[in-house]
């Protein structure tokens, strides 16, 4: 259990058997009285969002987390199937927890899997992975506007925006967090 | 505002604070930081060292003073608490402790408000006169923005949350306003309100969202104030929390001190509420 003064941003707790991270946090005292320890919560499953305060006294739950080494087998139709790197074991996840990944993930690509309860809670790709362009248009010769970008498409058809200078076949880094391009890859 | 500007502005700070209290004749004292029985507070929790504690105010040592006939007492200095850390606390902090005796709850609006207006000077910014000051008791503000008395809030175990949550945000964060007569539980040494026991001669300061200073007319009757400390005690051993000696000097002491009035102020959160700052990260020195 967590008592009170752990209560900070970015921990992990669980609430009625779900998991929560706190997204705010403040610890707020009247003079002479109780210390409030509010949060801002988001529910990890549901994406659900509320608000709690908590007393000094108050204990609360620590969520059964764990960050695993997986890697990405196969999709089988339905599922995603990875492989725990130390027993071989599979897994399956679902693309609704993969949400924008399911655009970058690439078989024997090296991830970590939030287990909650053994149940997989969320994927972490490679920050960054390199992709080759497939098709944008050419830029416009004359435009040299700066912060200026264009839609560009890679191998399976995701769009991402780039800057005027990439062209067809180049190679560029994608931000797997955010879904975003990240920069040109330079030729060898 | 960088680092150092905030630096150079709270050192003007300090010159004002100091030269309106010498005006007002009053004498910069400096008391132990180190004590071996530090108050009993309810909520207020103490930092332990080496086997004694740092105070949490110097309430107690300044009042020896005043007993001894210092009657015009101040002191600016750290006070530590114990697992204090959000955007208006921090465990150490600077604070503005005084005492002037023959005074009372209600003398020193009149006094904060000049001590406000050279503060707002010294460092060129507004701050509203005293005929702008709001002052309403406690119990009118829990009635209007919460519904209920402060009395049924705290036997309902809420008082803090409906303070915070709901009677402090609805305040005019622009204009310095008064909290005063808080329920005699909420009151460790101040005197109970002549004519209505039921509260205590103390009030609160809020200006820009921030609780700035805390008000009594002084307990000084010894036997109370023992009684008051041994059920703070009770309550600290009941849930588990650091119990304290008796500070028994302090006790004694009461018996010789006249009528007083005490006040407690945050300088950081001044500092703030002055350059409308709303963190208190943004304005602390390197070392804190």
């Amino acid at each position: 259990m967590f008592s009170a003064s752990d209560l900070r941003k970015g921990l992990k707790v669980e609430i009625d058997g779900q998991p929560w991270v706190i997204t705010d946090f403040d610890f707020m005292k009247p003079g002479k009285g109780q210390a409030i320890y509010r949060c801002k919560l988001k529910n990890m499953l549901t994406g659900n969002t509320t608000d709690k305060s908590y007393r000094s006294n108050d204990k609360i739950g620590k969520p059964d987390l764990m960050d695993k080494d997986y890697t990405y087998s196969y999709y089988d139709g339905a599922n995603y199937i990875f492989s725990d790197d130390d027993t071989y074991e599979e897994i399956e996840v679902s693309a609704e927890i993969l949400g924008n990944q399911v655009n970058f993930i690439v078989e024997n690509m090296q991830c970590k899997i939030l287990l909650f309860n053994d149940q997989p809670m969320e994927v972490s790709l490679p920050n960054f992975i390199e992709k080759e362009i497939a098709r944008t248009e050419p830029a416009v010769k004359g435009d040299t506007a700066t912060n200026v970008t264009k839609p560009a498409y890679i191998d399976n058809g995701y769009e991402i925006h780039v800057p005027l200078f990439i062209n067809e076949g180049d190679l560029v880094r994608i931000d797997t967090r955010t879904g975003e391009y990240a920069d040109r890859v330079k030729k060898a | 505002m960088t680092s150092k500007e905030i630096t150079i502005l709270r050192a003007k700070l300090y010159q004002a604070i100091r030269k309106y209290f010498d005006k007002q004749a009053f004498v910069e004292v400096d008391t132990a930081v180190r004590l071996t029985a530090p108050t009993p507070e309810d909520y207020i929790d103490a930092i332990s060292a080496e086997g004694s504690w740092l105070r949490t105010s110097p309430e107690m040592q300044m009042k020896k003073l005043v007993a001894q006939g210092l009657d015009r007492i101040y002191q600016m200095g750290p006070c530590f608490r114990r697992g204090e850390f959000g955007r208006l606390h921090r465990s150490e902090y600077i604070m503005l402790e005084w005492y002037e005796a023959y005074g009372n709850y209600q003398s020193m609006i009149p006094f904060i408000a000049d001590l406000f207006a050279e503060c707002a000077k010294s460092l060129q910014v507004d701050c509203p006169s005293i005929e702008q000051w709001e002052i309403y008791t406690l119990s009118e503000a829990f009635l209007e923005h919460t519904g209920q008395s402060a009395e049924a809030a705290i036997s309902a175990g809420k008082f803090e949350e409906l303070l915070m949550f709901k009677v402090e945000p609805a305040l005019n964060p622009e204009i310095p306003t008064i909290l005063c007569d808080y329920p005699a539980s909420q009151a460790a040494l101040a005197k109970l309100k002549e004519g209505n026991i039921e509260v205590a001669e103390r009030w609160e300061l809020y200006w820009k969202g921030i609780e700035l200073c805390n008000v009594y007319s002084e307990l000084i009757e010894p036997v109370e104030q023992r009684l008051r400390f041994e059920q703070t005690l009770k309550l600290r051993a009941q849930e588990g929390r650091d119990c304290y000696s008796l500070d028994h000097s302090f006790l004694e002491s009461l018996a010789n001190m006249p009528e007083t009035a005490g006040a407690a102020l945050g300088v950081d959160r001044l500092l703030m509420a002055l350059l409308d700052l709303t963190d208190i990260k943004t304005i602390l020195p390197d070392y804190l």
